[in-house]
């Protein structure tokens, strides 16, 4: 039983594009049964703060590749053992503790855009 | 699970992995890591020598905004002094946004900055008039064709309007491993031969050019721009960039995740290539119409340009060239590919 949980979630580098250009989001997420870890977080993102190409930013159960993610000013594969792409047998991230700043940055996200893909 | 300490300075929390060593360093030790490497590849390269007088490339995006910031910091112990150069291709929004942020940076770092434009250069052919031009032609991204090889000699224009003696360009290891990968996938053995090694070194009277941040992976390129705060525009450009580069992209994109040190891995495996003899690219020569470096008749430009003035603007692209009249045939064998050239991602 997760309590509710405020996270700042920042998007740059292009990223914001996705998100309707707003880079800074306060969020508060709700209580839940689970509690909350960085891939929940990425799927609560996409559901309620991604405005468009979905695919763009999230590729199965991570971000697309390119994409880099920052949590508390540290590269998460740095924090989560490389969770994500390459280490694509685990299944939950560690624990979200506060005080916790989410940043994502998009290079990648850009040239797709164009692309019209 | 907490950061690691830095294995630098064994005090701050690490904030990234360098992908070639796998070492964990916080964000302090590894923007001065960045900026070593840059200084070490300039001097161990020799590329910018004691006062080299440089035009960097600046496009206001995060490679060209890194690429400024480094050199201006190392610029004292180098000896060299910069001088900004942008190009306006003349992209209606997109453009004079970017050069808005340029300007914000040149007044920033105090540096001179030199506009270049398309229609001043090339007899009024904005990039909107070349797109308008090449949408009748049924293939609407061949107009980015046109912008790498135009951008490349408007760059030349403007370093040679401000007296430089060197270029820089900001590209990146993973911009050069997408090259090597797409140059592979078509066969072209002309570029492979040309493109590794860290610069040109001038031929057929252009000017030297060369890559400082050519070792450093996109991820650390973004990452230091963060750290270090700096000012960019990361807006794309709004003609849509050739489809090709994005595979290799995507495929690069899937490499690194899997192995980190991949990029870099490819670009140094493409500078170690022999080519074997009937695959090496027949001397160039002269462009008959401007002098710049050229294999045929015509350089790259001319012929794209003479493709837009007649009213035809594919005639340039694609494999032949045939109705350009050229003064002889392409030269036995035929070892280079298709006289396109990639956009150039940025500078």
């Amino acid at each position: 039983m997760a309590a509710p949980l405020s996270v700042q979630v920042e998007f740059g580098g292009g990223a914001e594009l996705l998100f309707d250009g707003v880079k800074k989001h306060q969020v508060t997420l709700p209580g839940q049964e689970e509690p909350w870890d960085i891939r929940n977080l990425l799927v609560w993102i996409k559901k309620n703060l991604l405005k468009e190409r979905p695919e763009l930013f999230i590729r199965g159960d991570s971000v697309r590749p390119g994409i880099l993610v920052l949590i508390n000013d540290a590269d998460w594969e740095l924090l989560e053992a490389g969770w994500g792409q390459a280490a694509p047998g685990r299944q939950d991230g560690s624990p979200l503790l506060p005080p916790f700043l989410l940043e994502v940055l998009g290079p990648q996200c850009l040239q797709q855009l164009a692309l019209g893909k | 699970m907490p950061a690691p300490r830095c294995a630098s300075c064994h005090k701050a929390r690490a904030a990234l992995r360098r992908p070639r060593s796998g070492q964990a360093l916080c964000t302090t030790c590894f923007c001065a890591s960045f900026e070593a490497e840059v200084l070490h590849t300039v001097v161990a390269g020799r590329l910018l020598p004691p006062g080299a007088v440089v035009a960097v490339g600046a496009s206001g995006g995060k490679d060209s905004t890194v690429l400024a910031h480094v050199l201006r910091e190392l610029a004292p112990r180098l000896g060299i002094s910069l001088h900004l150069v942008a190009v306006d291709e003349g992209i209606g929004g997109y453009r004079d946004a970017a050069l808005a942020a340029v300007r914000r940076q040149a007044a920033r770092w105090e540096l001179p900055l030199t506009v270049v434009a398309y229609a001043e250069l090339f007899g009024g052919w904005t990039m909107d008039a070349v797109a308008r031009s090449t949408a009748g032609s049924g293939r609407s991204r061949s107009c980015c064709t046109f912008c790498g090889v135009l951008r490349r000699r408007a760059l030349e224009e403007g370093a040679r309007r401000v007296g430089a003696t060197h270029v820089v360009t900001g590209h990146n290891a993973d911009d050069m491993a997408e090259t090597v990968l797409m140059n592979f996938l078509r066969g072209d053995a002309g570029r492979l031969a040309r493109g590794g090694g860290l610069g040109s070194p001038g031929e057929g009277g252009a000017l030297p050019r060369c890559r400082p941040l050519q070792l450093a992976s996109q991820k650390e390129v973004v990452l230091y721009a963060h750290f270090r705060r700096l000012d960019y525009f990361s807006e794309e450009c709004v003609y849509a960039p050739e489809a090709f580069r994005g595979h290799a992209r995507d495929l690069l994109k899937l490499l690194e995740a899997a192995r980190p040190s991949a990029v870099l891995d490819l670009v140094h495996s493409a500078e170690r290539l022999a080519l074997a003899p009937a695959a090496r690219p027949p001397p160039p020569g002269a462009c008959s119409r401007c002098g710049a470096l050229a294999s045929r008749a015509l350089c790259q430009a001319c012929a794209l340009l003479e493709g837009l003035n007649r009213g035809r603007p594919r005639l340039a692209i694609g494999k032949g060239r045939r109705g350009l009249d050229e003064e002889g045939s392409p030269r036995e064998p035929q070892p280079s590919g298709p006289p396109t050239s990639e956009p150039i991602p940025g500078f």
